[in-house]
């Protein structure tokens, strides 16, 4: 049994869920007091998606931006679509999906505590969230450098191999890379665990996307969102 | 030795008489100019070389050259692009391919499409494996296929050979040869054609293409004096296929035409002149060019929606000179120069061009008799790329009359390709481009100033030029005759390669997408064992046996799973965490794969039987589960048997010299692949009638 200080920023817990854990010693993985935590699945967030063929060049229309995603509220904060983009200045959302990009609300991104780090294990053996400096932060942290270059400042490093996913040339799939599990810092200071399951629209089984048929730029992607602030992220 | 200096000494068209007496005089050893760029016999080479005579293409009923390389051990065929042909592993653009030891150009993807290449009129196919970038430069890292056409010989012959068979099938060759001790002239044309096939009748579009190929072939020689032969030789070929395939515009499906028309031409122009008893001087003079027009129509408008134009051209002079100085020392010097040019819509407004230069030397020396030691170096100069020094040492123990033991250590290297150095590339449906080394400053500036550049991830002004890609290998063989009528053959080979060159983004567009460029990034090995038993029991009858276990690994990906960050994601979504042992190596490359061949010849009767069979233990094909290595079941083709045979009977006519005819039938289980082998078709069956003057 192991011991973490209680959490001080629990405002939003009533008293007698306090009460309760005091009494527990503060340990959130005594399964007798913490609620249990689930995983969240969420199929098909739009990630700038192809709006049509222009006719000139036969290229899909794309605008560029980006879909906004709540993991608090599991809910779409602002759709890549919606041409007002008033909510992207905002401490609602968490991260953003815009083709292969993924951004989190902080840093160069957007005005929360937002940040994220790449565990390379599998979903269910992240228990824990990585320590506050392990985090990467956008527009701070770099990526590994290439040739003496330094690569861009991003939290999950964009290009095939070095974040995410794997882009294959003879297929032309995208596909996430197994066991990189995203530690996410969301914009208010809490952490969540994401994992990303297909890029394609429906989410199919791997093994049947056919990047000629299959639309691509839609996430669907599992979650575990930690609310009570602490780095707990065990699932059981 | 000795018959090295002998066969170096005897003008051309003698030594070439030689040589072909070996079907026919049993005590004649075959003899092969790949490995050192002299005539020599097989057995006398150091370096991993087989041969396939003019007699074994014809009795399989061989009429590509992807016919005859499918049926030897250690070779594999892989359909990308074309088909190509692994040698120790390494993908087909490794592989050096030339037609009289002057190298064939036109590569798509870096496959150079073996059914492009008819077999007409080829005397031997030789096969060097191992690296020879000491003796040919760049591509021929993992080895040299050499395709050696027959001189003309003195008096008169034709031939006319047809063949008609599934598919409509059809190949027609006509050929002419004329000679007399000082000139003679040989002329053939072969036509090619099929109306291909449709494995996958649901889904829109033929399987492959009906299509049309011409090859016409000339050669001359012309020896005015004992001293000094004159070769000249000039191959013309063109292709027309027209296929129909289904794009998808939002889950509909949208039929299209391709339009394909292929020409490419060569000219070889040599001169050998015996200075003295022990100098020899070769000039050559080669050039190629390779053209494609590539047109995709929508079928429902017409609408042109794609053109892609792609013009090779290229240019070489070399001078050798070959020096017996006794019977224990040879040495061949040489040196020359390459242009290379290229025009085609992926590859921007300027038409790239680049200039290298090369000098080769090399020394054999026979310190016993009982052991031949062979050095040899080459440096390539090149204005794209780093300049090279490929070294090679070779050894060969003669311990007996039945036993032999063989050694090299050797270095190759392959050139960045035209992709890599000049691609200048932007893909309409998608969006992303790439950008070749020699592109990327220009290129990326221009998109920048067009303001399609969110985010340059590299500078290009810092950057490092792109290296060629190379490796250091060691081969180890023995070749024995444990007791008369069985003949063994074993070797051992590692190669080393390190800066294979991959793509990486450099930029991100406005647009979402990258842009990517070419950098030096991969390590790998290959390793392996290679063995053939062949059995001679009784006379005419052979059998022969050939199997290979190869391990063609990407040394990062062992650095990966060993650090414990690889991971496979199984059927139901789990992520687990690969070892070693799950890790299936390079895509395409069989851990197992074998030949076997039987045949009996009947000299009275004069007729063959030939039966092989070709087994490809299963290779990985796709990354399904994004870990860009294969390890779940479904991400490999199983293993497979394809079965030939023929029977070929002769017959002597009054008029002629002699008339043949063969019935054959390819892949007699009907195997078929639709989507990882489009080019392997169900069963067919043929018939052939051939006819010599």
């Amino acid at each position: 049994m192991k011991f973490i200080p209680c959490p001080v920023d629990r405002h939003l817990i009533g008293i007698f869920l306090l009460v309760g854990f005091v009494l527990a010693g503060c340990d959130s993985s005594d399964p007798d007091v913490s609620e249990p935590l689930e995983a969240t699945l969420v199929t098909d967030v739009p990630a700038d998606p192809a709006l049509g063929v222009d006719p000139n060049t036969g290229r899909p229309t794309t605008t560029g931006r980006y879909t906004f995603y709540s993991l608090r509220e599991n809910r779409i904060v602002l759709r890549s679509d919606e041409a007002n983009r008033a909510d992207s200045i905002s401490a609602d959302w968490d991260i953003g999906f815009q083709s292969t990009n993924l951004i989190f609300n902080g840093g160069s991104s957007g005005m929360g505590q937002g940040a994220a780090v790449i565990v390379e294990d599998a979903f269910e053996n992240v228990t824990v969230a990585p320590a506050g400096d392990t985090f990467r932060v956008d527009g701070q942290a770099g990526c590994p450098s290439v040739f003496g270059q330094p690569g861009p400042k991003r939290a999950v490093c964009p290009g095939s191999g070095n974040g995410w996913y794997h882009y294959d040339a003879e297929t032309n799939v995208i596909s996430p890379i197994p066991g990189r599990t995203i530690v996410v810092r969301t914009a208010d200071g809490r952490y969540a665990k994401l994992r990303i399951l297909s890029y394609y629209e429906g989410n199919p089984v791997p093994e049947a996307i056919d990047p000629a048929r299959d639309v691509s730029r839609y996430y669907s992607f599992e979650y575990v969102f930690q609310k009570d602030g602490s780095r707990d992220l065990s699932t059981r | 030795m000795l018959s090295t200096v002998a066969l170096l000494l005897v003008p051309m068209a003698r030594a070439q008489t030689v040589s072909d007496d070996t079907s026919r005089v049993v005590q004649m050893p075959p003899i092969v100019v790949t490995a050192t760029r002299s005539p020599k016999p097989l057995e006398e080479v150091a370096v991993p070389t087989t041969i396939v005579p003019a007699e074994q293409i014809a009795e399989r009923g061989a009429l590509r050259l992807s016919d005859v390389l499918e049926e030897l051990t250690g070779l594999s065929l892989i359909d990308d692009h074309g088909v190509g042909v692994q040698i120790q592993g390494f993908a087909s653009e490794y592989t050096l391919l030339l037609l009289d030891g002057e190298p064939i150009i036109g590569r798509t993807a870096g496959t150079l499409d073996l059914d492009r290449i008819s077999v007409a009129g080829i005397e031997r196919v030789e096969i060097v494996q191992g690296p020879s970038s000491s003796l040919y430069g760049s591509e021929a890292l993992a080895g040299v296929i050499n395709l050696i056409t027959h001189l003309p010989t003195a008096g008169v012959t034709g031939a006319l050979r047809s063949r008609y068979g599934t598919n409509r099938t059809a190949d027609l060759t006509a050929g002419l040869e004329a000679g007399t001790e000082r000139l003679g002239v040989r002329a053939f044309i072969n036509r090619y054609s099929s109306d291909g096939y449709d494995l996958n009748p649901a889904a829109f579009g033929s399987t492959t293409p009906r299509f049309a190929d011409y090859t016409a072939d000339f050669r001359l020689r012309l020896t005015p004096t004992s001293r000094t032969t004159l070769r000249t030789g000039g191959r013309l070929a063109w292709q027309h296929q027209e296929s129909s395939f289904a794009l998808y515009d939002r889950g509909a499906e949208v039929p299209h035409m391709q339009n394909e028309r292929l020409i490419d031409w060569s000219l070889h122009q040599e001169v050998r002149h015996r200075l003295s008893n022990w100098l020899l001087v070769k000039g050559i003079l080669y050039a190629a060019r390779y053209r494609t027009k590539t047109r995709m129509k929508r079928q429902t408008d017409a609408v042109q929606i794609f053109v892609d134009d792609f013009d090779q051209r290229y240019g070489k002079a070399e001078v050798q000179a070959h020096t017996i100085w006794n019977a224990r020392h040879l040495t061949t010097i040489g040196g020359g120069f390459i242009k290379e040019s290229l025009a085609g819509n992926r590859y921007g407004s300027v038409d790239p061009k680049a200039q290298s230069f090369f000098v080769f030397t090399q020394h054999e020396w026979v310190p016993r008799r009982f052991l031949e030691l062979n050095v040899s170096a080459r440096l390539d100069a090149h204005s794209d790329y780093n300049t090279r020094l490929s070294p090679k040492a070779s050894l060969l123990l003669r311990l007996s009359d039945r036993l032999r033991l063989r050694a090299s250590l050797g270095s190759g290297f392959k050139a960045p390709d035209f992709r890599q150095r000049y691609l200048n590339f932007t893909n309409a449906a998608v969006g992303y481009s790439v950008l070749g080394s020699t592109q990327f400053a220009n290129g990326l500036r221009r998109f920048q100033e067009d303001g399609l550049i969110r985010e340059v991830f590299i500078q290009p002004g810092r950057l490092k030029t792109i290296r060629a890609e190379s490796s250091v290998a060691l081969n180890l063989g023995l070749s024995a005759t444990p007791v008369d009528g069985l003949r063994i053959s074993l070797g051992l080979f590692l190669n080393q390669v390190k800066d294979l060159i991959e793509t990486q983004p450099v930029a991100l567009k406005a647009n979402g997408s990258f842009v990517y460029s070419y950098f030096n990034l991969d390590r790998i090995y290959t390793r392996g064992i290679e063995t053939e038993w062949m059995l001679t029991p009784l006379p005419g009858l052979s059998l022969t046996m050939g199997y290979q276990f190869l391990q063609a690994r990407d040394r990062d990906v062992i650095e990966a799973i060993r650090g414990g960050r690889v991971f496979g994601r199984d059927e139901h979504g789990r992520d687990f965490r690969l070892s070693l042992s799950d890790y299936g190596g390079l895509f395409g490359r069989s851990t197992h794969s074998g030949v076997i061949r039987l045949a009996y010849r009947h000299a009275v009767r004069r007729f063959k039987i030939t039966l092989r069979g070709v087994w490809r233990g299963r290779y990985g094909y796709r990354d399904i589960d994004g870990n860009a290595i294969p390890n779940r079941d479904d991400e490999f083709v199983p293993g497979y048997v394809v079965w030939n045979v023929t029977l070929t009977k002769d017959w002597f006519v009054p008029l002629l010299d002699h008339l043949s005819l063969q019935l054959g039938a390819n892949n007699l289980l009907g195997i078929t692949k639709p989507m990882l082998i489009p080019s392997l078709p169900g069963r067919t069956v043929y018939a052939g009638l051939h006819l010599y003057l």
